[in-house]
């Protein structure tokens, strides 16, 4: 999965930063001034994740999506703590399963139900990464990345129909261990 | 309807071994599918129960991810940014009432809000016990429950407040409210931020390194106590009213040895973060370098040199691009910057400059340099031309060429000497100031031969003693006044004794008998006489040909005059004696051809304000007041040449009938000459003031009849009033005693213009319809 062309990888760091800068923007613009992180901030946070460290190489392809994803997750992840903490620390309980449902269904934004579904969701992928990696890297890609099946399958270097197969079940499974885990 | 209590050991590879072939089954086959494979138990109720929650899942997490924007949203650049104070995205600011507005924090009153910085609000306050304003930082609301916040910003704190530096912002005090918050006291400037400042479009080169001089000053001092900025932007420049530099916020300022930025904030706003930055790699002092670099070229050309549609894309330019030159960008801009941006945004921090003493040094040496005159030719020269575009008091603070103190100090004479000058031998058509407002007459003084040729004279030791007493004349302090321009000939005429063939010194000699109390026509004929001379004995001097042209145009033969002037441009491009042409072309009634001249000004002299002032004054002549307007409005921000720069945008605002703006305007630099009084008085008759105005023609009057003062004063405030036959009369005289400016046939005068004596002057001018 090497790419040759310099320019590739310009397109790639391109690709990658922007989408991490819009996750963050958009954060930002969700719910601004309550973060602690500005915007800047927070792109930079995951881009150093992504670049900080020497050992990397950033022209293996895969490798570089696929830590590209899972720095946007944690972006998300931790984003999604503050927020909940935030909450919690008014002595609020975290949202039930059935409050996320209705919150997703009619909160248009970020609520504290959706952060509470997301660290749900993070701890969901952690039992589903000790089943199967490939099962939790994908969802790296295509939730917290939002790359399409072929993104995903380029950056992993499978097949498009494994990534297919495994998104599909992957979801129901995380689904359910949300609910559980939500109550 | 299992729900997998607990999923207990599966065989996961089973499980998805059979998924594929289960999930594209129609729900009534499953069943026979399940006992075709065998599938019982605990694998069965997990297929089971993943099969009944698939579609729900599916919808589940499509909601759930649009909290995960996906690719093709738009992401503008500048949304990246809310730190600036005055950032787009922080809309929010404004629709809620900030709480704090009206209370009382130590011995602070809150009065307003001042922008939002990286790690906290800025409010602008009253310090009740000392009764001044300050601007007040405080931790954001949030941010206060971040106790590492809190630390960060008292090391910011600190390091800035150790700091005592004219170009950095003055910390009064640093103070916790409680446990959890802190404040810091700042000084409180009048002025804008460079950010605000650079959204109306570049700067003129002069005032580009201007600032970047005085930013590269402050960072000096911070670097000099082991402080780096990490984070210099324009919106953390302020300049204040009066032009001068304040670096703010060291609020990721970091002390050697103290990471504090490591996690969570990271620094800089991402156009002018330099690539050790990008990168997370270790930083010092040579990262405000490089963000200065970025600052430089943004005032030079108006962009910023890593630009692209996206955040990611402009870190990648830092990364890996070079940047176009901002030559390319903006013409006028001359590779000596080029040169400087390049060596500032070097990729490896080890080929930028090592300090900013280096940058500051090479920034005064572009000021030399782009003076065509060598600066062993006439020491005083290189500072003429930066005289006359800035104040007095301030030239030495920004543009004095690094040299020893004695040096300086005799510099700083010749100066003072060179502007005297100036003043007094500027005698016709353009403006003349008795206050020794700079104009271009002393640039024309300071032109030199082209760097090439100085090396091909003699420099014999009469020649030596020649320039010796050349310079002496020039530098002369008592030059304003009748005795001093005596002495100042004097030396002319000594340097003439040492060697007869040192042209400038007929030039000079030329251009002082031209000057107030010493045109006498026998002297006007010495003059002539001096210039030729000087061209006689070097015919590739432009200052020969160029003091002809003047003492030509003093006798108002102007063909004449225009052939010579011509050729003083012709020889070297560059040479700021191109001003004369600009005002034989205005006087002459060529508007257009005046306008092409100051835009050929501008581009030889990018860095030159007077240049720039010139051509609004084109605008102006030709009736384009709007453009003239936007082109001082730049000026604005460079100091000099004030009263010049005010009268333009004063005739613009008349021309435009805005007569609160054209009085306020005129107000300003009025003081700075007596014609000036005529201007204001214009004004303040047409805005309806008459009698303010009456009272300033009489006081024009009265010095007239006491024999100081020209006439021109009294042609424009009487034109102002309406009494053209006054205006006709004081015309008359002013044709006479070579007060006559070439304004006279700008739009202000359009009254005077439709009358049929104006076309007696345009004839005796030589002008024809």
């Amino acid at each position: 999965m090497r790419q040759g062309d310099p320019n590739a990888l310009g397109r790639l760091f391109t690709l990658v930063y922007d989408k991490l800068a819009e996750i963050a923007h958009t954060e930002g613009r969700r719910h601004p001034g309550a973060e602690t992180l500005t915007t800047t901030g927070l792109v930079h946070e995951a881009f150093i994740t992504l670049f900080g460290s020497e050992s990397r190489d950033f022209n293996d392809r895969s490798h570089f999506m696929a830590v590209a994803a899972t720095a946007m997750r944690r972006i998300l992840i931790a984003n999604a703590r503050r927020r909940s903490a935030a909450k919690r620390g008014d002595g609020q309980r975290p949202a039930t399963f059935e409050e996320v449902e209705r919150a997703l269904a009619t909160e248009p934004g970020f609520v504290t139900a959706k952060a509470d579904a997301l660290l749900a969701l993070d701890r969901a992928l952690e039992r589903l990464h000790g089943h199967s990696e490939r099962h939790s890297r994908i969802v790296d890609c295509r939730f917290f990345g939002g790359m399409s099946i072929e993104e995903t399958a380029a950056a992993l270097g499978i097949s498009p129909a494994t990534v297919k197969r495994d998104w599909s079940m992957a979801q129901p499974w995380l689904h359910r261990e949300i609910q559980k885990d939500l109550g | 309807m299992t729900r997998a209590g607990d999923s207990g050991p599966l065989d996961w590879r089973r499980l998805e071994a059979v998924w594929d072939a289960v999930r594209g089954l129609p729900p009534d086959e499953r069943d026979a599918f399940f006992v075709s494979q065998a599938l019982d138990g605990a694998l069965r109720d997990e297929l089971e129960s993943l099969l009944h929650r698939a579609s729900t899942a599916e919808g589940f997490f499509e909601q759930l991810s649009a909290v995960v924007p996906r690719s093709g949203e738009a992401m503008p650049d500048e949304g990246l940014d809310p730190d600036g104070p005055a950032g787009g995205s922080d809309a929010s600011a404004g629709a809620y009432t900030d709480p704090l507005i009206g209370t009382t924090l130590a011995h602070y009153e809150i009065v307003g809000r001042l922008g939002q910085g990286g790690m906290g609000i800025v409010y602008r306050a009253n310090d009740i016990r000392l009764r001044r304003t300050v601007a007040l930082k405080l931790l954001r609301p949030r941010a206060a429950d971040d106790l590492r916040a809190k630390d960060r910003l008292l090391v910011e704190a600190r390091a800035a407040a150790a700091l005592d530096h004219p170009n950095i912002c003055t910390i009064y005090e640093v103070g916790e409210t409680s446990e959890r918050s802190a404040f810091i006291a700042m000084a409180f400037y009048l002025g804008e931020t460079l950010e605000q400042i650079l959204r109306r479009g570049p700067l003129p080169l002069a005032t580009s390194l201007d600032y970047t001089t005085q930013i590269a000053r402050g960072l000096g001092a911070a670097h000099d106590r082991g402080i780096i900025h990490r984070d210099v932007k324009p919106a953390n420049v302020i300049v204040t009213s009066d032009g001068v530099a304040k670096l703010l916020d060291f609020g990721i300022a970091r002390i050697p040895d103290v990471e504090i930025s490591r996690e969570g904030v990271t620094p800089g706003t991402i156009a002018y973060m330099s690539p050790e930055q990008v990168a997370s790699r270790p930083l010092d002092q040579r990262t405000d370098l490089w963000s200065l670099g970025v600052v430089l070229y943004e005032m030079c050309t108006g962009e910023r040199p890593f630009r692209a549609d996206s955040a990611g894309a402009v870190l990648y330019a830092i990364l890996d691009q070079s940047p176009t030159p901002a030559s390319t960008i903006r013409g006028e801009v001359p590779t000596d910057i080029d040169s400087i941006i390049a060596r500032l945004l070097a990729k490896a921090p080890e080929r930028r400059y090592g300090n900013a003493e280096e940058l500051i040094s090479d920034l005064s040496g572009i000021s030399e340099t782009r003076q065509p005159a060598g600066r062993d030719t006439r020491p005083g020269a290189n500072l003429i031309t930066r005289a006359s575009e800035t104040d007095q008091d301030d030239a030495t603070a920004t543009l004095e060429p690094s040299s020893g103190p004695r040096r300086r100090r005799v510099r700083r004479a010749a100066w003072y000497g060179a502007l005297a000058l100036a003043a007094a031998i500027w005698p016709v058509v353009v403006e003349l100031t008795q206050t020794g407002e700079p104009r271009p007459v002393a640039t024309a003084l300071s032109t030199a031969v082209p760097a090439n040729r100085t090396q091909d004279s003699p420099l014999s030791a009469r020649r030596l003693a020649a320039k010796d007493l050349h310079e002496q004349g020039m530098q002369d302090v008592l030059f304003r006044t009748d005795s001093g321009r005596r002495r100042s000939s004097d030396f002319f005429r000594q340097a003439i004794a040492a060697d007869s063939t040192y042209a400038p010194a007929h030039a000079s000699l030329a251009l002082v008998r031209i000057a107030p109390g010493e045109h006498r026509r026998a002297t006007v004929e010495d003059a002539e006489q001096s210039a030729r001379t000087a061209i006689r004995l070097d015919s590739l001097h432009p200052l020969g040909h160029a003091a002809l042209g003047r003492v030509l145009m003093f006798n108002y033969r102007f063909a004449e005059a225009e052939t010579h002037l011509k050729r003083a441009v012709e020889i070297d491009p560059k040479t700021p004696l191109r001003e004369f042409l600009i005002s034989l072309y205005q006087v002459t009634d060529r508007p257009r051809d005046m306008l092409a001249e100051a835009k050929e000004f501008v581009a030889n002299d990018p860095t030159s304000s007077i240049a720039i002032a010139e051509r609004a004054n084109g605008y102006l002549m030709n009736g384009r007041c709007s453009e003239a307007l936007a082109e001082l409005d730049r000026l604005g921000h460079m100091r000099p040449p004030r009263a010049r720069a005010g009268n333009i945008a004063a005739q613009c605002h008349a021309v435009r009938k805005e007569w609160p703006q054209a009085i306020a305007t005129m107000r300003r630099v009025a003081d700075t000459n007596e014609q000036a009084r005529g201007y204001l008085g214009f004004m303040l008759a047409r805005g309806g003031e008459r009698d303010s105005a009456r009272a300033i023609r009489d006081t024009l009057l009265a010095r007239h009849q006491r024999g100081v003062g020209t006439a021109w004063g009294l042609v424009v405030v009487h034109a102002g009033l309406g009494d053209l036959d006054a205006a006709f009369r004081w015309l008359e005289s002013s044709y006479e005693d070579r007060s006559l400016r070439g304004d006279i046939m700008g739009p202000l005068f359009a009254d005077l213009q439709r009358d049929p004596r104006f076309e007696l002057l345009r004839r005796r001018l030589g002008i024809r319809k």
